[in-house]
């Protein structure tokens, strides 16, 4: 369904991703791991708009999103969380998930300017589809709570709630686990299990070995922004390159 | 503690003012009660703009778009207030889209630094010989006021001048009010806390942006429309970047966070500056000094002072005077 050919992005004269080739299908969960500085964001950012990519092509759905605005993107159908968690953090959590639903709560036009019935009633079905997704991932309790306020647990859950609001076909997650304890960890990858088995394909960063190892289906691993190594976990996890560039002695790794 | 509602704070100043004439209509205070409804549109169209975290410093520049347009219309042309008040307004508006279409993806103060240029690329255009029907730095002389309507005539100092232009201020305030608390008011508070997250929920930043400012813009022509009008003398010099740091100052120092702060800023920075009329010459000397004051003590301006500090405090005397009362 995603398919990137060639892509290159160079920072002056830095190329902090250099001609990375890679291919996701629909309804797969696939992590892209690597070392820190490797370009796994700066990989985010190009699939989502963010930056331009200097050379290379990055098709969705057999249309290509090279040059298309972060928006039109979204609007596209690949929706993504941020690895430093970014939240409308004023608004309740139920607000920032009515604000995920942006585009298809029909109110993104000209017609709710000012207010009236029609924009009334897509608000109020806005909310019952808002409440019933933060349902889907057991938030309800905190639907009022400033999302400031959350914990970064929920914060980090509201993200993946805002990126599934806008009805994606691919979801870019940025670090969903970073700072959360064995419990949540468990928790929070069996959401995203249930994401996945909305039909939803999920290209996730993440450094807790454990977890990717066991929850994906297929691994990639960049460094020095060029992709070394392509597969299913348990190669990923023997190829020697991958070991001396990212995951240390194997001794480690059995134990982590 | 119940928070009240701001709107009680902000609905008193605009009271008064509604009121005051009524009492006294000496010409030099029916002046400064035009101004102040000129300052109010102006400083509400500049935080609806500032809603979208985009700070335009050449406010006073639309409003002397709308002010020349609507003027030339009626002195030149001949057309009636009622058509070129609009007018103004529109030009304002279309002008607004131009400016706005290019610089809005500026981010941060670089949008701030090339409205401040604008401003200053406007009065200069103004003060040009070359453009006949503006008039060079001598301006626009002798521009008429509001066709007489409903047998009601508008004179300069009149009662019904002055509540034509405050009904025009209440209603094109209004559209803001409702636009904010509509949907697009949380559109707008998500383009301001976090531009890359509504981008990535399929936010079109630059629509909001473009239409929030041409909005705000429009209403800043209006506001020189009337101003043309009732002052019946417009120059250049009326609309320098003095103007608009004064109505920035109104909206910091009033508190930028509810609708009615900017009527709390321009009513006391008017009663400042009408206090130390003497020492009009060092008038952005006062404001600097109110400025560093607010940021000090106060930094979501006096809205936010009262709400914060003045309310409870009033809440917590209040109850304990019925504390007592019951023992």
């Amino acid at each position: 369904m995603l398919e990137l050919v060639g892509v290159t992005k160079g920072f002056g004269g830095l190329l902090a991703v250099d001609h990375v080739d890679m291919k996701i299908n629909k309804g797969e969960l696939v992590a892209l791991i690597g070392p820190n500085g490797a370009g796994k964001t700066t990989l985010f950012n190009l699939i989502s708009g963010i930056y331009h990519c200097t050379s290379g092509q990055i098709i969705f759905a057999e249309e290509e999103i090279t040059k298309l605005s972060p928006n039109r993107i979204a609007k596209k159908g690949i929706s993504r969380t941020f690895q430093a968690t970014t939240l409308f953090s004023s608004m309740t959590a139920l607000d920032n998930v009515i604000m995920g639903l942006h585009l298809h709560s029909g109110l993104a036009g000209f017609s709710s300017l000012i207010p009236n019935l029609r924009t009334r009633k897509n608000l109020s079905c806005a909310n019952d589809k808002a409440r019933e997704l933060l349902n889907f991932f057991k938030m309800d309790k905190k639907s009022y709570v400033k999302s400031a306020d959350l914990s970064n647990w929920d914060q980090k859950i509201l993200q993946i709630v805002i990126a599934l609001a806008c009805e994606p076909k691919l979801i870019l997650l940025d670090e969903p686990l970073a700072g959360m304890n064995l419990e949540e960890i468990g928790f929070t990858m069996m959401m995203i299990n249930k994401v996945k088995e909305l039909g939803v394909a999920i290209l996730l960063v993440e450094h807790n070995m454990k977890a990717v190892m066991s929850y994906c289906e297929r691994v990639i691993v960049i460094n020095y922004g060029r992709k070394i190594a392509e597969g299913h976990p348990e190669e990923v996890r023997h190829n020697e390159d991958v070991i001396r560039a990212y995951l240390g002695a194997p001794e480690l790794i059995t134990e982590s | 503690m119940p928070r009240i509602k701001q709107t009680t704070f902000g609905f008193l100043p605009a009271i008064i003012l509604l009121i005051l004439p009524l009492f006294s209509q000496e010409h030099y205070m029916m002046h400064i009660f035009m101004w102040v409804c000129i300052y109010f549109m102006l400083s509400t169209s500049l935080r609806f703009i500032m809603l979208v975290n985009a700070v335009n410093f050449a406010h006073a520049g639309f409003m002397g778009v709308g002010a020349y347009i609507s003027a030339a219309l009626v002195i030149k042309l001949g057309l009636s207030f009622w058509i070129t008040f609009i007018l103004g307004g529109i030009a304002s508006a279309i002008f607004a889209i131009f400016f706005g279409f290019i610089t809005l993806r500026l981010k941060g103060a670089y949008f701030f630094l090339v409205s401040f240029a604008l401003c200053e690329i406007i009065r200069i255009s103004f003060s040009s010989y070359q453009i006949k029907i503006f008039g060079g730095v001598n301006g626009l002389i002798g521009i008429p006021t509001p066709n007489p309507i409903f047998g009601l005539q508008f004179k300069v100092g009149g009662l019904p001048l002055f509540y034509l232009t405050s009904l025009i201020t209440i209603i094109f305030t209004f559209i803001t009010y409702l636009i904010e608390k509509c949907y697009w008011g949380k559109v707008f508070r998500c383009i301001t806390e976090s531009q890359s997250l509504a981008e990535s929920v399929g936010i079109n930043v630059t629509k909001y942006k473009l239409t929030a400012f041409v909005i705000g813009c429009f209403i800043a022509g209006i506001a020189g429309s009337l101003y043309a009008s009732f002052n019946g003398v417009i120059t250049p010099l009326d609309f320098t970047f003095r103007l608009s740091l004064f109505v920035l100052v109104c909206v910091v120092f009033g508190g930028r966070e509810g609708f009615f702060g900017p009527a709390l800023g321009v009513a006391a920075l008017v009663a400042i500056g009408e206090a130390f009329r003497s020492f009009a010459y060092f008038e952005p000397i006062i404001w600097g000094a109110c400025i560093i004051i607010v940021l000090l003590f106060a930094p979501q301006g006096l809205l936010g002072f009262m709400d914060r500090i003045l309310v409870p405090v009033i809440w917590k005397f209040g109850k304990s005077i019925k504390r007592e009362n019951n023992i």
